[in-house]
């Protein structure tokens, strides 16, 4: 059985946080095509300058941004390292349930030759996916 | 992934099983199936 921790991590809680807006994704996207000004980062969205700093805060705390201070200006560079945290927790999940799941259908399956003989779905119609999500 | 219902802190995962509902359901919540497969 595994066991599961009451609650993620702090970093992961923050790093999800921060990758659950659309605004903090893009500034993901321009960071990950090389390092940016503040002020070039924020150009291109209709809010204030004020609104891309806060945005950029708090990527800088979830650690998935560093800003390097060069003189009066501020670069911002992506730190994917934190993504790989994300993408990590995501695939442990996945694997685990893909594995139980890909089981679960393979009980089933047994399951309905020893009842019925065959390896069709008993009861009501079963559902044919075009696709696995 | 998630919908506007659900809770924004919950991981969920979807999967279409070639069974009917109750077949599913069954090897779901019973204790010696779910030592098969879980």
């Amino acid at each position: 059985m595994v066991e599961y921790p009451s609650r993620a991590p702090d970093q992961l809680d923050q790093i999800f946080a921060a990758v659950a807006d659309p605004t903090r994704r893009t500034i993901l996207d321009v960071l990950a095509r090389g390092p940016a000004k503040v002020t070039e980062i924020a150009r291109p969205f209709p809010v204030s300058l004020n609104a891309i700093s806060k945005h950029i805060k708090t990527l800088e705390r979830a650690g998935l941004i560093r800003r390097e201070v060069v003189g009066r200006e501020h670069f911002c560079h992506l730190e994917p390292r934190a993504l790989h945290r994300a993408r990590s927790w995501l695939e442990h999940h996945r694997e685990f349930w893909e594995t139980r799941l890909d089981a679960l259908e393979r009980h089933i399956a047994a399951k309905r030759k020893r009842d019925h003989g065959d390896g069709r779905p008993s009861g009501r119609r079963a559902h044919t996916p075009s696709r696995r999500p | 992934m998630a919908t506007g219902e659900e809770r924004q802190d919950m991981l969920v995962v979807r999967r279409v099983i070639r069974a009917s509902r109750e077949e599913v359901f069954a090897a779901w919540i019973d204790p010696e199936s779910m030592r098969d497969w879980m």
